[in-house]
């Protein structure tokens, strides 16, 4: 019947598709986990892989598309494959405790990147995170001293995962810190995307002509706002300060369109959380500790040596020559 | 008149009462199932393990839930794009309840009214108006992503006692429990679908609404019951996803509409309404899961799933289209 | 026909099953140019789905066509209209929202250079189509607001200027007054004529022996036999198409003392068009209506429905009590049931079986606190199928499948198992093969010797005399004529419905 052959065609496309990625047994099998199709968590991807490479790891890759569901079912399906370990950049701030049981249950030792609650922590092989609550304010501090007074805007992230808010808090409170009294006109949300912080800068600066720097909460959405202040025809005139330090974050500050960014490269974190979680699997390190994410301010002077996203191999296995990052206190928010 | 064929053989005639297009439509959905279900088990002899198998429904629980309930408004020739958002919305009017009162009782009973709630004033807005369902939903469901934003005050509400151990941990015989509340909803679906007036009058106004009308059946009436309906199908949800992730968060919900409608059009209603069953859309739901979960057991890498799951869905409708 | 003259198109042993189910056994037919070739049977008999067949629109299982000299398995709709094979179904597949000319171009434009379309030289060229055919249509009018006869003259005008030169009818005057139906016959007579061949399918005995050449009998899809037209007669044909004599006898009207009004009426207009209705119709009454189109026959059936609640002026009782429906279901509450003319679009539900359709307006009698009980359902249907003579006997099976005359059927089972006691119909009996006309009309009869009150619109004269107690004829929203079918004959009720006077002959 045609129909039958139509749907065995579908399949035999299907398995082509998949049977590259039916892999031989390696020594150790990491699942690798990571939250959508960002950018963000492809590099850290990227990076994990090349790392797995050089250590003789079998990594697969796993995507949530954004939805706790499809994550915990992808930590499920993990474990009935019978990974070793699994490394996960999770979706939201505290949905992992449903993978974290069920990772338990089946003592496979989990990683989580981002993703920090105190509730998990012991129960985890370790959490590494930037400190949240502090991420934006080197930012706000450096656009502060070079604002002593004035207007400025915020322009943050899809709402209501808790980091967005964060970013823009600790941005103000760098502002504040620096003893700049310069306020705040504007604070919109972009959803971490280019051409919505596009139009969101525009609005901004057609409402309130006297602002003089914007804060986007990601380089991607600072790409954006610079494109605004260009159509604007005031490029040079308003600073910008960005989050993440991604490529073409630091592509602008090259060109001198963005003043600075709060970099916090997910390839390094990457390759030293994939380090840590092998470490717990082989007894070397102790589980349930949480770590700092590297991340470091980046400005036109210090390019140069800054780490970056789309890390080369050599790059990898530099860093795979580091020392492994040590266990620390977690980030408390700054009212507590 | 004198034709080269005319004198040429009969062409043999099909045997008549042979299995035909229409008939095997309905199985082409389990074909295509039970192929992924060979191919993968070939590749990963641990996909037919009992815990496997028993993970795919615990993570296609909400899903069964909310597509049953959208199975009845498709069938009506109806349409809700809000039901992610409203599950957001269910979601969370469990966890602020549980956080404020401590009560998990009053949690469950603030999602179930928030989801049904939701569905009836879509209803309203669809039962008296010209607009199409899919615009009046459309606005609904960005409104109610707001809501949901605005509810959680942008961050996660975490905790929910109870909710999470019977439905993040909990099982009985095994099986989980939100594998349960699937099962029921199916069995509820169902049973209104074949045995009750409500039922029928959905499929008669899906078919014709003005031939419904003519008959005496109050339109509107069962248009807002129906919305109605599957919106508490989705507090359900809500509730259940809740526990399972043992929080409330306004992104629960995103992209619950758009893979609910794909499973109820791949287990074979139509669009347009006036057929279907949700014993099809059990199939699309289940179908959902097991292309994911295959692709996970089978290692495919992150980059190919979406493509890959896009091709599969698309085939599965096409093939149901041209049986 | 003489022997000799080319034939147009011919078919050998033509088969087709659906569902395990014979349609068409071993069909053998033929039509030469320049005849008209009528195409008779019962209600499911296969007519339709030989003309599907014949135009390509579906393949059969097995046999042969042979046209143009060469001889096909099976025409696909584009090799069909390729040899020149154009078919008109009963409601003709048009686009409602283009003009007349672009309904005839379609797919054939005039152009201009670089491909932008003509519409000057597309709506000279149609009104130059048109004249040569005798047709009187506005090219420019959107087809929409045309009525149904002149959609046909549009669908026939399109059929020509794709040069068909076989042209098939199926049911063209089922939704035709006569004097529409007697334009449509002078213009398929000029059409054979000038050569044209023509399949004709009806229901309508007297205009099939008018107007063909040659008859084909269809019956439980096998040809049962071909008769030359002029040397049959109606009887003789009814007995062919039925497989035996009908016997003439029908249910007797028992007599009714004049009663209490049962339906009253008094001076209402409305928006529909009705203008100061007065109108008293007894219990256990059967009213005709009738009319030119627009005339009010339809508007008033609408209001006494129930469906029309666009009141301007006047009131209505029923049975005593006030009657104003604001509601269809308030009407049915009150035993009234209303049954559309347009059972595709406003009837039946298709996607449904048989027996939910004809369940669907009484529901409520069917189920106990929101639960069907779906055994009586089935019962209730099988019971109406046998009733109403419905083919093929399966409750289950969906209404889209069956033939035109047992969804009409079908429609009518669920008004009568809705038990009302006032009847609204719309046609009741439209593309309804004549023996199983003459069973609704019984059945209808029975149902007034039992009381009820039946309000019926037709544009059949003779369902009107056959069946009415009383006509009733309408005209720009008002009643104009009162008549009594006792000694009226067709001639006279035509001529009652078409001249200006307000004469009454009752
Ligand atoms: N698509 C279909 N699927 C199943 N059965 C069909 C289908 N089309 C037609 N039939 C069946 O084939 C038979 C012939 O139908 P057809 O429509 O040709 O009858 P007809 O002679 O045109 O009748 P009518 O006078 O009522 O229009 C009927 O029994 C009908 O139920
Ligand atoms: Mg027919």
């Amino acid at each position: 019947m045609n129909i039958t052959r139509r749907a065995l065609a579908v399949l035999a496309l299907g398995t082509a598709i998949l049977a590259p990625s039916l892999s031989q047994a390696a020594e150790k099998t990491i699942a690798f986990m990571r939250g959508g199709p960002d950018p963000y968590y492809q590099y850290g991807m990227n990076a994990a892989q090349a790392a797995a490479d050089k250590l003789g790891v079998n990594l697969i890759t796993y995507s949530a598309n954004n939805d706790p569901t499809q994550e915990l079912a992808n930590v499920q399906d993990a474990i009935t494959k019978g990974v070793d370990g699994i490394l996960i950049y999770a979706v939201s701030l505290s949905s992992e405790k449903a993978a974290i049981a069920q990772a338990k249950k089946a003592g496979v030792p989990i990683f989580f990147q981002y993703g920090y609650d105190p509730s998990i922590l012991a129960d985890s092989a370790g959490i590494m995170q930037i400190d949240l609550y502090r991420f934006g304010e080197p930012v706000g501090e450096a656009i502060g001293k070079l604002l002593p007074e004035g207007e400025y805007a915020t322009i943050t992230g899809k709402l209501g995962r808790g980091d967005a808010e964060a970013f823009v808090q600790s941005f103000k409170n760098g502002i504040a810190k620096s003893g700049s009294k310069a306020v705040s006109v504007a604070d919109l949300a972009a959803d971490w995307d280019r051409q919505k912080a596009m139009d969101a800068a525009s609005q901004i600066l057609a409402a309130h002509p006297n602002v003089k720097a914007i804060y986007a909460a990601n380089d991607d959405m600072a790409v954006g706002v610079a494109i605004a202040i260009e159509r604007a025809g005031k490029t040079g005139e308003i600073l910008i300060g960005g989050n993440n330090g991604a490529p073409y974050g630091v592509e602008l500050i090259e060109k001198g369109q963005m003043t600075l960014t709060g970099s916090n490269p997910p390839s390094i974190a990457s390759v030293h959380a994939l380090r840590l979680l092998l470490g717990v699997i082989d007894g070397s390190v102790k589980p349930g500790q949480f770590y700092y994410a590297p991340s470091q301010v980046i400005t036109k002077d210090n390019l140069a040596d800054a780490a970056p996203w789309d890390a080369k191999p050599e790059m990898v296995a530099k860093w795979l020559e580091e020392p492994l990052p040590q266990g620390a206190a977690p980030p408390v928010p700054p009212s507590e | 008149m004198s034709s080269p064929a005319a004198t040429a053989a009969k062409p043999a005639s099909r045997k008549p009462g042979a299995l035909r297009g229409q008939d095997l439509g309905r199985y082409t959905l389990l074909i295509v199932l039970l192929l992924i279900v060979v191919v993968t088990a070939i590749g990963n002899p641990r996909f037919l393990s009992v815990n496997n198998l028993l993970n795919i429904l615990f993570q296609v629980s909400a899903l069964g839930i909310v597509a049953s309930g959208q199975t009845i408004l498709l069938i009506a020739g109806g349409l809700d794009l809000s039901v992610g958002a409203a599950l957001s919305v269910a979601g969370l009017a469990t966890a602020l309840t549980i956080m404020h009162t401590g009560s998990v009782a009053l949690g469950i009973l603030a999602g179930v009214v928030a989801g049904t709630v939701i569905g009836a004033i879509n209803g309203m807005l669809v039962a008296t108006n010209r607009a199409t369902p899919f615009i009046i939903t459309l606005g609904t469901m960005t409104f109610l992503q707001g809501v949901a934003i605005l509810m959680s005050g942008g961050s996660p509400i975490n905790g929910t006692g109870a909710l999470f151990d019977v439905f993040g941990l909990g099982d009985f015989l095994r099986v989980p429990w939100p594998v349960y509340a699937m099962f029921l909803a199916i069995l509820v679906m169902f049973l209104i679908l074949r045995f009750t007036t409500l039922g029928r009058y959905a499929f008669a106004i899906g078919g014709n609404e003005e031939a419904a009308r003519l008959s005496g059946i109050p339109v509107r009436r069962i248009k807002i019951a129906l919305y109605a309906l599957s919106g508490l199908f989705v507090g359900v949800a809500g509730v259940i996803l809740t526990g399972v992730l043992d929080s409330g968060l306004p992104s629960m919900g995103t992209g619950y509409e758009l893979r609910a409608i794909a499973a109820v059009v791949i287990g074979g209603t139509p669009l347009i309404g006036g057929r279907g069953t949700v014993l099809g859309t059990l199939g699309g739901v289940l179908l959902l899961g097991l292309v994911s979960n295959s692709m996970n057991l089978l290692g495919v890498g992150a980059n190919f799933q979406s493509a890959v799951l896009g091709l599969i869905i698309t085939a599965a409708v096409l093939l149901q289209k041209k049986a | 026909m003489t022997p000799d003259t080319p034939l147009a198109i011919q078919v050998q042993g033509v088969t087709k099953s659906f569902l395990g189910q014979r349609a068409l056994d071993d069909v053998d037919f033929e039509v030469a140019r320049g005849e008209v070739h009528g195409l008779v049977g019962k209600n499911g008999a296969g007519k339709s789905t030989f003309m599907k067949i014949l135009s390509g629109a579906q393949p059969p299982d097995s046999g042969q066509i042979i046209v143009g000299g060469t001889a096909f398995k099976a025409l696909n709709p584009a090799e069909g209209r390729a040899a020149g094979i154009a078919i008109v179904y009963q409601n003709p597949e048009l686009h409602l929202d283009l003009s007349v000319a672009a309904n005839i171009f379609l797919g054939a434009e005039p152009r201009k250079a670089f491909g932008i379309l003509d519409d000057k030289a597309m709506a000279t060229r149609a009104t130059e189509l048109l004249a040569r055919l005798g047709l009187d249509l506005p090219v420019n009018q959107r087809l929409g607001d045309l009525d149904i006869a002149d959609r046909q003259q549009v669908a026939i005008a399109k059929a020509v200027r794709e040069k068909a030169h076989v042209l098939l009818l199926d049911e063209p005057t089922a939704a035709l007054n006569k004097a529409q139906a007697e334009f449509l016959f002078r213009l398929i007579r000029d059409l054979a004529r000038q050569g044209m061949a023509v399949v004709y399918v009806s229901h309508h005995l007297d205009e099939v022996l008018a107007i063909s050449d040659r008859i084909t009998v269809l019956r439980n899809g096998r040809k049962v036999a071909l008769v030359e037209g002029g040397s049959a007669d109606k009887d003789g044909l009814i007995s062919m198409i039925v497989g035996r004599t009908l016997d003439a006898v029908e249910t007797h009207r028992s007599v009714r003392p004049k009663t209490e009004p049962f339906l009253v009426m008094d001076g209402v207009s409305n928006a529909g068009g009705l203008d100061n209705v007065s109108l008293e119709v007894g219990r256990g009454e059967i009213v005709g209506l009738t009319g030119l189109i627009g005339g009010g026959a339809n508007a008033l059936a609408a209001v006494i429905g129930g469906i029309d609640h666009r009141h301007v002026a006047g009131r209505m009782s029923l049975g005593g009590e006030p009657y104003a429906p604001r509601a269809v279901r308030e009407a049915i509450a009150r035993g009234v049931l209303f049954i559309p003319e347009d059972m595709r679009g406003r009837g039946l539900v298709m996607s449904l079986s048989i027996a939910k359709n004809i369940s669907l307006a009484a529901l409520r009698r069917l189920s106990k606190l929101g639960w069907l009980k779906l055994a009586r359902e089935t019962g209730v249907a099988t019971d109406m199928s046998e009733r109403l003579d419905l083919n093929p006997r399966a409750p289950s099976r969906e209404v889209r499948f069956l033939s035109g005359g047992n969804q009409r059927k079908a429609l009518l089972g669920r008004a009568i198992f809705a038990d009302g006691r006032l009847f609204v119909l719309e046609e009741p009996t439209q593309g309804v093969d004549v023996e199983s006309q003459r069973q609704i009309h019984d059945h209808l009869r029975s149902l007034a010797n039992k009381g009820a009150t039946i309000v019926f619109v037709s544009t059949d004269l003779e369902e009107l005399i056959a069946l009415a107690d009383r006509i009733l004829v309408l005209r720009n929203g008002r009643i104009e004529q009162a008549l009594s079918p006792d000694r009226l004959d067709p001639e006279r009720l035509l001529s009652a419905i078409q001249t200006q006077s307000t004469r009454s002959v009752n």
